[in-house]
């Protein structure tokens, strides 16, 4: 198993037709991943690369039912696309635009929360179920997707879409696969921070152990430390935090992500690296110890291939 | 985040249906002299510079006459905080205080909402607020598809603390700053204080109004109503930083650069990804290296703005090395980058024999960034056989030989 996407997973891609929306579509259905139809509002009636288009989900669902959706469209369009899709009905919605405007992200994670479907994102590279189906640009094109990735036992999550994928190579040239690898997104507002996924890795079969790439902002990883230590997370969790350069820096600078600001003392990578060790996560201080971490936590169980 | 200036804020509050002291802005004593005489009374000189914390750093002083006001507008004119020269004043009538209370409406990481916290002993630093009683800061969660309507706030006020005509007064002002909020799509509007004055009234003291730079594409008259330095945050653009803004203004796609200058850096970082960018100052710290830049960019068609920029980078006179790359990629072409950084060597003339230079790329685009490299002497190409760590490791080596004088090739790692 995995979570949130697989072979079967069928999918539409909002802004098809952008050329590097249609390379992505290219690339996801090389690696397997099922995509039904395209969504471009004005350009319905077309075929990008033998993917029909639609002017818009409602149209496309009714054609081809479908389980989830990427949105490759801009940032000032985003908003409005994810709140067709969850209106619609999509049960995942992957954003994967950068900056969209905070106002924005508010609403259309209150709409998927109203809706009752999930939405990940904004600016999330993309989530892939190695070896089955993947969604958005991690990976990018055949060879580099196989390079950085394999299937295996672990879950990964990431705030940082390039780390993220940095971490799934760590495991994988020391031939440790992945169940499934999310980029929850940059940004501090997404749709579904490491506390809401921990949960479908816990009822995947598949994870025995989940590694989780944090940064400064934010709550997602005091969130996680509390699942975790209220035993609402149960597999074994190695963890890093980058951005310890920033509790040095003079108040109000930041590096790295807009969202990686350390706001009245909350949102610290010390603080986040204690209540995670606290809660008895592994927390390493170097990312090239996550693999010995992992294999470790693996124990039992686990064979290297 | 765009910070807007105190009395441009406070124009948009009142615009909005919040009272505000009356004021004047004052770019000069003179200015100031004759804001303090259509007063009439006691006002308040505060310094309009883009950083929090005011009071403390001394930039906000009270006067009781026009002479007074004059002598402080001397004062604060031409003086700087953090780093910011003080180019224009707030001029305001001094009010008459019953209670201070902290207001402020953000968005929470937690809730994924906006968050409204109100204080009922408000006046100090939200940090201090926080710091010595955090019982008194009280949290409203709004839920932005339905709003805050006043029912709402008089309720929530209430059980903050909040009685008599005030609460009343008060509700409308909290009601109006939300919409103002939303209108403007800020990051942050706080109000502190939030003053209650002893005829009753509620009036917004101090304000701090954050944009967001993602949304002022939507809203140019409130861009227009940016400063000089709204952009500023903790200091102004150095030199270098001026030039590579100019740089970005200049050669599309716009906007697409994020330089930052460190001071006594040696090492100069170019490293894309705002996670491995950090990940990498966190390294070069724990190595006891001195990054001096950090340098990233929005992939897309770059080669000519990042061989400008690049070229900026190799003139620092205080840069020793540099380590450009990312993450593994999987789809910018690195290439780019990497015919940008041979171009900008060879025009400086930058001796990468007395320079070290690595670049750490894999990916799309790793193989033809390879040989490009391969074409000019002494860069430093590594690919996916090294971890980023041992990149910075090997630029941190080779910078202190050539500190020490020797050649960088006897730290190892030539290629």
């Amino acid at each position: 198993m995995s979570i949130l996407v697989d072979e079967t997973t069928r999918v539409i891609v909002a802004g098809i037709t952008g050329w590097q929306a249609r390379a992505h579509t290219g690339f996801m259905r090389a690696y397997g991943t099922r995509v039904v139809a395209g969504v471009v509002p004005g350009r319905a009636g077309e075929d990008c690369d033998g993917v029909p288009v639609y002017d818009s989900f409602a149209t496309a669902l009714e054609a081809h039912p479908a389980d989830a959706a990427v949105l490759f469209v801009p940032a000032a369009a985003a908003a409005e696309s994810a709140i067709e899709a969850a209106g619609a009905g999509v049960g995942l919605i992957l954003v994967c635009a950068e900056g969209v405007p905070q106002h924005d992200v508010a609403r259309m994670i209150a709409h998927a929360r109203r809706a009752g479907v999930r939405l990940v994102g904004p600016n999330s590279q993309g989530v892939i179920s190695p070896g089955r189906a993947k969604m958005g640009g991690t990976g990018g094109d055949l060879p580099v997707t196989n390079l950085l990735f394999r299937r295996g036992p672990v879950g990964v999550l990431s705030r940082s879409g390039g780390m993220g994928s940095e971490t799934c190579w760590l495991l994988t040239r020391e031939g440790i696969g992945q169940s499934t690898y999310v980029s929850v997104g940059g940004d501090a507002m997404v749709g579904a921070p490491f506390s809401e996924l921990m949960p479908l890795f816990e009822d995947d079969s598949e994870t025995e152990c989940v590694v989780l790439f944090g940064e400064p902002g934010s709550c997602a990883e005091e969130d996680a430390a509390r699942l975790v230590g209220e035993g609402g997370f149960t597999k074994p969790v190695v963890a890093f935090i980058a951005g310890m350069v920033n509790e040095s820096a003079p108040q109000g600078v930041s590096f790295g992500h807009a969202a990686a600001i350390i706001e009245r003392g909350e949102g610290s990578p010390a603080r986040k690296k204690a209540l995670l060790r606290e809660a008895g996560a592994v927390v390493v201080e170097d990312m090239r110890e996550i693999p010995a971490a992992v294999r470790d936590a693996l124990s039992a169980g686990f064979s290297r291939p | 985040m765009p910070r807007m200036f105190e009395d441009r804020a406070k124009a948009l509050l009142r615009d909005a249906g919040v009272r505000i002291p009356k004021g004047y802005s004052a770019s000069t004593p003179a200015e100031a002299a004759e804001a303090t005489r259509a007063i009439g009374g006691p006002v308040m000189v505060k310094a309009l510079v883009p950083t929090g914390k005011r009071g403390k750093a001394g930039v906000i002083l009270a006067a009781d006459s026009s002479d007074t006001a004059e002598e402080a507008a001397k004062e604060l004119l031409g003086r700087a905080v953090h780093h910011f020269p003080v180019k224009r004043l707030l001029v305001e009538q001094k009010i008459s205080i019953a209670q201070e209370w902290y207001l402020s409406i953000a968005f929470d990481s937690a809730s994924r909402g906006p968050l409204v916290m109100f204080s009922t002993e408000g006046g100090v630093e939200i940090e201090a607020l926080l710091e010595d009683n955090p019982d008194a800061l009280k949290r409203l969660e709004v839920d932005i598809l339905e709003g805050l309507n006043e029912e709402r706030c008089i309720s929530f006020l209430r059980a903050c603390g909040v009685h008599g005509e005030g609460l009343y007064r008060a509700a409308m002002a909290l009601e109006a700053c939300y919409a103002l909020f939303r209108r403007t799509e800020a990051r942050l509007l706080e109000v502190n204080p939030l003053v209650l004055t002893d005829t009753d009234e509620v009036i917004a003291a101090a304000c701090v109004l954050d944009l967001d730079a993602d949304a002022l594409f939507r809203h140019p008259e409130l861009e227009k109503l940016l400063d000089e330095d709204s952009g500023g945050g903790w200091r102004p653009p150095t030199p270098a930083e001026a030039r590579v803004a100019e740089i970005d203004a200049r050669i599309p796609p716009y906007n697409t650069a994020r330089f930052t200058e460190i001071e006594d850096g040696e090492i100069a970082l170019m490293w894309s990804g705002g996670g491995g960018g950090l990940y990498l100052l966190d390294t070069m710290a724990r190595l006891g290296g001195r990054p001096a830049t950090a340098f990233d960019i929005t992939p897309g068609p770059l080669e000519e703005k990042y061989f400008e920029i690049t070229k900026e980078i190799l003139r620092m006179p205080n840069v020793k090395g540099a380590l450009a790359g990312s993450n593994i990629t999987s789809f910018s072409r690195v290439q780019l980058k990497v015919r940008a950084i041979a171009r900008a060597v060879e025009e400086t003339g930058v001796d990468l024999a007395e320079f070290p230079f690595i670049v750490r790329f894999a990916g799309a685009g790793g193989e033809e960034a390879r040989e490009i490299a391969a074409g000019c002497p002494g860069l430093q190409y590594l690919g996916d056989e090294v971890t980023l760590e041992e990149a910075a490791e090997r630029i941190f080596t080779q910078v202190e030989a050539v500190k020490r004088g020797e050649p960088w090739t006897s730290a190892g790692g030539a290629p």
